[in-house]
């Protein structure tokens, strides 16, 4: 075996050096988020349409089948199913289409280019960012599209900024939070599919909302459930908005809620993002 | 011998002096240097037991073994991906914990290409050069010299996932070279390329090293670590079996020797080449159906051969087959673990669109 001699601190002056590093992070997250952006064009069908087929068909089927629930005593009010279907199908769709950055982080652990990214000076952080950054703008768009759809379909909506607004920001908020959960799950195991078998999840979070039934049609029990389901207040705000009133404390209540998900889902993120560094 | 360096933390060339007060031309640095790396995966499974390394700038040291000797584990320690158990490591001076020290350093190209199959070829010297954090017009200026000089320009604008496992490969090494790097750090660069494009890997990693920067890169082809490497570590069972230039490694196992196979004769040829030329110079006699095959000592080269062809001839036997051998690193493997590197064929690490978009996959090994 070969002697070994240890070298001290410095590259000497006879080594090349690197080029410099010299723009800043915020140009990093940028062209990445251009990147995850690109990506979501090319894949779509399985993004962008896919996620917004079955919230559309409850939109205009869903609404029309029950359309004679409103008369129950407990809808009294209201302008109509399909109207009140509007918040609950935009946080449907929010929710089937949250774990394209976890699904999009798996297959890169698969291809290595999580491996490139992570052994490069700026680390993972920015990718994760650009990319929960591209969802959101991509869940946005979701709400945008079923706002669009509701209104062809007739629904009525007194204040179009405003609702418009609160479906965009609450909707891609939601959405992004949620899928955290899918992102931890995926960067722990390196697995598309366990983030594809979360997607179920959203039914029971929906069902145990006021989302498709007002808080005073559903049994006692789930009532208690309903109460503290963030999605409950976020639809009953967005529903507030449609019909051009501002309710606060339901959006309060709602955005509190989602704030504890953001927090609970990026420390999951965190953890899982933590076990794969170096140091 | 390398030169070390002063510690400090400037920037600091080693001085040499030489009788007469003449400044004799400073030894290249040592760029990349770890000692007693070990690598313990799930508390159980020793990838690793005691690796030291050294490379310094202008050299390229092979880290050569079969499958399973430990070769990625040592380069993914020395590209930051996962931390040894034990042992100390040093990229340019910096310890390896120091990441961000470290990581504008080096460039790497994994064992798996690492590339975003729906990504044009472009795009992935662009986003590569964010990475490094260059200015865009910086990284569009990079991207450009780069596809330039690994003639990639016919393949700029198609997505990763439609490349041959050669583009993806030589696309691969490009990346690594984005931030110009002085120690370039390579995972079996060549497996499942074609003849042709193995050579093009080849002139770019003898580049390389002849443009001062250390490059270690592993590899299972014996013929190119002997072709490429100014320092070799071959390894096996996660330890160093042996390590220095090739051709001490390959001196180790002795010099050339003539191989020749002959008809059936009037006799066994062993004792009449023992005869004519010391029982010490005849190493071996395999029989053959019909003939026999004999190794002997040619440290001469060409003219023992001739010697050898004249006493067997001269002796009534007819030559089927002669060659004079120079030893190879298959030699020096064998001699040193018994067994033959046999390399994975045809293996390649490229990825494909339909691996992206069916977006499945098993579970990860875990660092």
């Amino acid at each position: 075996m070969e002697a070994l001699s240890p070298p001290g601190n410095a590259v000497g002056a006879t080594v090349r050096t690197p080029v410099p590093l010299a723009g800043g992070r915020y140009q990093v997250v940028a062209a990445l988020y251009r990147r995850a952006i690109r990506e979501v064009t090319r894949v779509f069908i399985t993004t962008t349409l896919v996620p917004l087929v079955l919230p559309v068909f409850m939109l205009v089927i869903f609404s029309r089948v029950f359309a004679a629930v409103v008369t129950i005593h407990g809808f009294r009010g209201s302008a109509g199913y399909a109207t009140y279907l509007v918040p609950a199908v935009i946080l449907m769709a929010v929710m089937l289409g949250s774990p394209t950055a976890g699904i999009s982080t798996a297959v890169e652990l698969q291809t290595g280019f999580f491996d490139r990214v992570q052994i490069s000076p700026v680390g993972t952080a920015p990718n994760l960012t650009a990319r929960r950054l591209a969802d959101a703008t991509r869940l946005g768009l979701f709400a945008v599209v079923l706002m669009i759809v509701a209104r062809l379909d007739g629904v009525a909506v007194a204040n179009w900024p405003l609702a418009l607004f609160l479906a965009i920001a609450l909707g891609a908020w939601w959405g992004v939070a949620y899928g955290g959960i899918a992102l931890a799950v995926c960067l722990r195991s390196g697995s598309a599919e366990t983030a594809q078998a979360l997607v179920p999840l959203f039914f029971p979070i929906l069902f145990m909302s006021t989302a498709f039934m007002p808080m005073a049609l559903l049994p006692g029990w789930l009532q208690a459930i309903a109460h503290v389901n963030p999605v409950s207040h976020l639809c009953d705000g967005i529903r507030a908005a449609l019909a051009g009133r501002w309710d606060g404390r339901a959006l309060a209540e709602g955005a509190a809620g989602t704030a504890v998900l953001t927090l609970a889902t990026q420390t999951l993120v965190w953890v899982a993002q933590k076990a794969r560094r170096f140091a | 011998m390398s030169a070390p360096f002063a510690e400090g933390s400037g920037v600091t060339a080693p001085i040499v002096s030489m009788p007469g007060g003449a400044p004799a031309p400073a030894p290249a640095p040592t760029l990349v240097w770890a000692e007693e790396l070990t690598k313990t995966y799930a508390g159980t499974h020793r990838a690793l037991l005691g690796v030291s390394l050294q490379a310094d700038a202008g050299q390229v040291v092979g880290v050569v073994g079969p499958n399973g000797a430990g070769k990625s584990t040592m380069l993914k320690i020395l590209a930051t991906l996962i931390e040894p158990t034990s042992g100390r490591a040093r990229i340019c001076g910096s310890r390896l914990r120091e990441v961000d020290k470290v990581r504008p350093l080096i460039g790497v190209s994994l064992q798996d290409v690492g590339l975003d199959p729906l990504m044009t070829v472009e795009e992935h010297l662009s986003i590569q050069g964010s990475l490094y954090r260059l200015r865009v017009a910086g990284a569009k200026r990079r991207a450009a010299e780069l596809i330039d000089r690994f003639e990639l320009g016919s393949f700029a604008g198609l997505p990763a996932g439609l490349c041959s496992g050669g583009i993806q490969r030589r696309l691969s090494l490009a990346l690594a070279l984005v931030n110009d790097p002085p120690v370039m750090i390579f995972d079996e660069p060549t497996v499942g390329l074609d003849p042709r494009s193995r050579r093009t890997v080849w002139d770019t990693i003898g580049e390389l090293g002849r443009d001062g920067r250390a490059v270690v890169f592993a590899t299972q082809y014996l013929d190119e670590a002997d072709l490429l490497c100014d320092r070799l570590l071959l390894i096996d069972g996660g330890k160093v079996i042996a390590s220095g230039r090739p051709a001490e490694l390959k001196a180790q196992v002795g010099g050339p020797v003539v191989e020749v196979e002959v008809e059936d004769g009037p006799g066994p040829i062993r004792p009449l080449l023992q005869e004519r030329l010391g029982s010490d110079e005849v190493l071996g006699e395999d029989g053959l159906g019909g003939g026999a095959k004999i190794a002997v000592r040619a440290r001469r080269g060409a003219h023992d051969l001739a010697r050898v062809v004249h006493i067997i001839e001269e002796g009534g036997w007819a030559i089927r087959r002669i060659a004079l051998k120079e030893p190879t690193l298959d030699d020096v493997f064998m001699k040193m673990t018994g067994k033959a590197v046999e390399p994975t064929l045809g293996r390649g690490r490229g990825m494909d669109l339909a691996a992206r978009t069916n977006r499945g996959g098993g579970k990860r090994w875990k660092p």
